[in-house]
């Protein structure tokens, strides 16, 4: 560990977006407490939370210019990597909180804790981004997991929430403990938890010490179970279905934005080549990931949980990057993995806006069935959802499917050609099981009308999401080349 | 210009979807293929047919760091394809003004973005520009055979996107690699094709698995689904039959053509030597498709079966020009893709006019049609005529210089290639026989006398209704055919009208083409030349 020395004041304002949302986070359950109790109206308390973001969403752009490679005795950093990462949970936030609002699950009830909750699991998420110490990325990791372990137990509905949180609550702090029991090892064998020394002594580590190995592994395995990796994916379904569905957004993209970013990091550092078998167990698991997410997809009715199986296979897809990363230092791995977290942040925060809005309390109105006829009835929505499930298929011109080139290239150029073609094979399984939302939208009658919420914000969501959709397919460059740049800095 | 063609159903399609009636929406539509129609026709104008150049090129960088950039051109080979494209559409906008009475904006919004996505796939020289129109135009024909179609419309929606998709996706992989290759040779990263051109992919003749053959199989298959060819046509009926009308007609007038374009364009210069060793093989799945497609036709009870079949026998021919390898084969194919374009999607709109009438495609409940639709026989007769290549219409001109091609590059393929034609005229004037003479089938009322005009009448007019009204076609419909009906005859007649603006890129093709001969002859004797080093 390293030893820790008082930050000096141009240190500390680079925790400036970390405090704005700390403190706005707090400013609507301070007012509830001293209104005894009563909430302060759902507008004011998204109103502050809202006000956070943009002032942490300041902070970070101004952090952007900067490229701070290490701050705080060189446990965070604040290096492109971590701006990219960080703009992406920001908007994610952002967008997350005005899902809440509209939310049935969140609408009306201690709807101001709900926003300090995603503001600190936010707090944790940026911690995350920046660490390039394994003991604080734990902390923001826990940060950020239990702050969601209580955002998931608030939702309204009773049975399947209170069964996902507690899920969650107890296969979450197994693979917690994992990761710290990981991390403890490799303390124990390197007498260091920063990324840089450490990876200076993992190639000599790996042959001398193989208890260096056990720690990584452990290690994997508590990312693994945080991104959904085969075969630590099982809480997945379960958790998504039951949680409030703007919180199963912010799950589905923001852990997995800031989980991967970690793996990224631990990817360039050239931790994983340690020892080649674990970059083939790695693309072991990253293709029985794709697999078994897309085959399970495919005969869900339930359409969070089959966005819950297909994200699992969408983690497959970002380790293509990863492993790709980790073979070579190069940057077109990570860089096409950052770029398809975006575009997956995109795609499937929109389309959880969408289940948002059509979602009932009384009956759910989860099942695909229930979106039979929703593209002729509201044609703004259908295409918009349309949009997002083409893209999440890979197809053209739509975010998705750049994501995926950009993937398969990196996997070309690594040499993991045939990483790429069971990739490509599964990206067919799964266009059957997205079809089948457009099958049901446009070429189904509907039994009863649909109906869907009034809630302007998770309209302005969904635009924002489509759109997106479509220009990051169109003019990936402002996207893509960040990426690349980010990572390319990391390298030299 | 070429940009034009492809945003401005874009523009058009958006249009649509903001107008508030069925009726204008369908006007509007209309009016812009219309319009689109006729500044295509500008391309024809200031096409230069001496030059065998890409023409109208237009580049601006797309994604530099991969060297993709948004590369479009024209020449021979796809300009009448364009035009096709450009002339269909009107003329199934037009045609399916009364089938169509549901969802009618959509529908032609699909219809504009399918004209959209179609022109872009053959006009890009650019590989991932051209995978995204390939892909992109799954999507508008997808809804137009799911949401318009018959009772099975979905699963053949389905099969029809699915299989598509398996061949297109690892036609992906191959463009990366292709790049890499074209990277690792001329150090610059490119997707553009004149650059991919220049590539000398590694070939291996002792073994398949080698770079060249295994990219060249990724495109072959998304091609050959897309055509389709023999083991993988099975898609094409269920499409074909599930699809309304206009669906049929631009799946089977352009959409198929696709795939022949993509081996014409793509698979054989890309991948010469890999080609040239898979030829037989192909030119023995396009013959064994000629004969099995007519057959297959021939047993079909239901009319639309039938010409879904005739398509997979008349791409066969198609395929079987293109592997000829020279002038009169490559020629024939294209003129043929042309041909088939013109008179298969007739004979779609054919069968989608009296379906909408009776409801009915079966072949048995027809008879003696010609006399209570006379207007209707006379057309259906010239469309058949051509579909079976008789001389004076187009599809004598194709057929001919296909057969001719094959024979000069392997005579016996011609030998069997050519008893497809007799078959192909025994299903198709059977097909007339059943349906325009002898006795009046069930759904055909009995023709009436010109003396029963008065009272007594009465009796047999409610029999007619009971049966169906079947009126001869109306003005709408005879607006519709003419045009096929005049370029059945005028491209018969005057081929060289056409030909003759293919003609300079043809001929470049083949010239590439016997150049790559040359150097795989080079590549053997230099490989005994490298033995004779070693061994002095």
């Amino acid at each position: 560990m390293t030893n820790l020395a008082f930050p000096t004041l141009s240190e500390a304002l680079f925790l400036l977006p970390m405090a704005a949302l700390t403190v706005f986070g707090l400013i609507p359950i301070t007012i509830k407490v001293l209104r005894r109790n009563v909430e302060p109206s759902n507008l004011l308390s998204l109103f502050f939370g809202l006000g956070g973001v943009f002032l942490a969403l300041l902070g970070t752009v101004a952090q952007s210019k900067l490229d701070a490679q290490a701050v705080f005795s060189g446990v965070l950093t604040f290096d492109h990597l971590a701006n990219y990462s960080n703009l992406c949970v920001l908007l994610i936030t952002a967008m997350t909180m005005l899902l809440s609002h509209g939310n049935v699950s969140t609408r009306g009830q201690s709807f101001a804790e709900h926003i300090f909750l995603i503001c600190i699991a936010a707090v944790g998420m940026l911690i995350l981004n920046s660490s390039v110490d394994l003991v604080v990325g734990f902390v923001g990791l826990e940060i950020m997991s239990i702050s969601l372990y209580i955002l998931i137990a608030l939702g309204h509905e009773q049975r399947f929430t209170k069964e996902a949180a507690f899920k969650y609550f107890i296969l979450g702090s197994f693979a917690s403990a994992l990761f710290l029991y990981g991390v403890a090892f490799i303390f124990g064998t390197t007498g260091t938890t920063a990324l840089k020394p450490l990876a200076a002594q993992a190639l000599i580590l790996s042959s001398a010490n193989r208890l260096f190995l056990v720690g990584l592994v452990l290690l994997v395995a508590g990312l693994g179970f945080k991104v959904s990796l085969f075969p630590f994916h099982a809480w997945t379904p379960d958790v998504y279905q039951g949680a409030p569905t703007s919180v199963t957004g912010f799950m589905a993209t923001g852990v997995k934005v800031v989980m991967f970013t970690l793996f990224i990091r631990l990817a360039v550092e050239g931790i994983f080549q340690a020892d080649a078998n674990l970059i083939f167990a790695l693309q072991v698991a990253a293709v029985l990931t794709m697999t078994v997410g897309n085959l399970a997809a495919i005969v869900q009715d339930n359409i969070k949980r089959m966005i819950a199986y297909s994200s699992v296979a969408h983690a497959g897809y970002i380790m293509i990057g990863v492993i790709s990363a980790a073979a070579s230092k190069n940057a077109d791995g990570a860089g096409a993995a950052l770029f398809y977290l975006a575009s997956y942040t995109v795609m499937n925060l929109g389309a959880f806006a969408v289940v948002s809005l059509i979602e009932k309390e009384e009956r759910g109105q989860l099942s695909i069935a229930d979106y039979s006829g929703l593209g002729f009835k509201y044609p703004v929505l259908g295409l918009a959802l349309t949009i997002f499930v083409l893209s999440l298929a890979g197809i053209p011109p739509t975010a998705g499917f750049l994501g995926k080139f950009y993937l398969f290239a990196a996997a070309f150029k690594e040499g993991f050609l045939g990483l790429a073609v069971f990739a490509i094979l599964n990206s067919v399984i799964a266009v059957y099981y997205y079809l089948r939302v457009i099958v049901y939208m446009y070429m189904k009658e509907s039994h009863e009308r649909i109906e869907v919420g009034k809630a302007p914000l998770t309209f302005a969501v969904v635009t924002v999401t489509a759109v997106l959709c479509i220009v990051m397919g169109v003019a990936s460059v402002p996207f893509y080349t960040p990426a690349i740049k980010s990572i390319s800095n990391l390298i030299e | 210009m070429l940009s034009f063609l492809i945003f401005f159903p874009v523009l058009a399609a958006l249009i649509v979807a903001l107008i508030p009636t069925d009726r204008a929406s369908r006007l509007a539509a209309l009016v812009f293929s219309g319009i689109q129609f006729f500044v295509s026709l500008l391309l024809l104008k200031d096409y230069d047919s001496s030059s065998a150049a890409l023409q109208f090129v237009e580049v601006y960088k797309w994604i530099p760091s991969f060297g993709i950039q948004y590369f479009l051109g024209l020449d021979g080979i796809s300009l009448w394809l364009v035009l096709l494209t450009t002339f269909l559409t009107p003329l199934t906008i037009l045609a399916s003004w009364n089938s169509i009475s549901e969802k009618v904006k959509s529908f032609h919004v699909c219809m504009l973005l399918l004209e959209m996505s179609m022109i872009g796939a053959l006009v890009s020289m650019d590989l991932v520009l051209f995978y995204v129109f390939w892909e992109l135009m799954l999507i508008p024909m997808y809804l137009l055979v799911g949401v318009w179609g018959g009772e099975k419309r979905i699963y053949a929606a389905v099969k029809f996107f699915i299989y598509t998709m398996v061949g297109s996706v690892l036609m992906l992989l191959a463009i990366i690699g292709l790049m890499y290759y074209g990277k690792e040779q001329t150090g610059i990263l490119s997707a553009s094709l004149l650059d991919l051109y220049k590539v000398n992919l590694p070939f291996d003749l002792a073994t398949f698995f080698n770079p060249q053959m295994l990219m060249f199989a990724a495109f072959a298959l998304a091609f050959a689904i897309k055509v389709p060819l023999f083991p993988l046509h099975t898609w094409l009926p269920d499409a074909h039959v599930q699809a309304p009308t206009p669906g049929s007609v631009i799946l089977a007038g352009v959409l198929l053509k696709m795939g022949t374009y993509g081996f014409l364009r793509f698979a054989l210069p890309l991948f010469p030597e890999a080609t040239l060793q898979a030829a037989p093989i192909f030119v023995g799945i396009s013959i064994f498709g000629i004969i099995y497609g007519a057959w297959v036709a021939m047993i079909q009870p239901d009319m639309k079966k039938l010409v879904a079949y005739s398509s997979v026998s008349h791409l066969g021919y198609v395929v079987l020009g293109l592997f000829a390898f020279n002038i009169e084969g490559i020629s024939g194919g294209l003129y043929q893709m042309l041909n088939h374009g013109v008179s298969t999607g007739a004979l779609f709109l054919l069968v989608g006019m009296i379906y909408e009438r009776t409801h009915s495609r079966e072949i048995s409940k027809y008879g003696g049609l010609a006399a209570v639709m006379p207007v209707f026989a006379v057309f259906f007769l010239i469309i058949t005529l051509s579909s079976i290549a008789v001389p004076g219409t187009n599809g004598f001109v194709g057929e001919f210089l296909i057969l001719l091609g094959a024979y000069k590059s392997a005579p016996w393929t011609s030998y069997i290639a050519v008893t497809g034609v007799v078959w192909g005229a025994a299903y198709m004037l059977w097909m007339y026989k059943k349906v325009f003479f002898g006795p009046a089938g069930e759904l055909v009322p009995e023709v009436e006398d010109a003396h029963h005009d008065h009272g007594p009448n009465h009796k047999v007019e409610h029999h007619g209704a009971h049966k169906h009204p079947l009126v001869d076609l109306s003005l709408r419909e005879i607006c519709v055919l003419i045009p096929l009906v005049v370029l059945v005859f005028w491209m018969g007649i005057f081929p060289n009208q056409f030909l003759e603006k293919s003609k300079a890129s043809i001929e470049h093709f083949v010239k590439n083409k016997s150049q790559y001969e040359l150097t795989i002859y080079r590549a053997q004797t230099s490989d005994i030349a490298v033995r004779g080093d070693l061994n002095p």
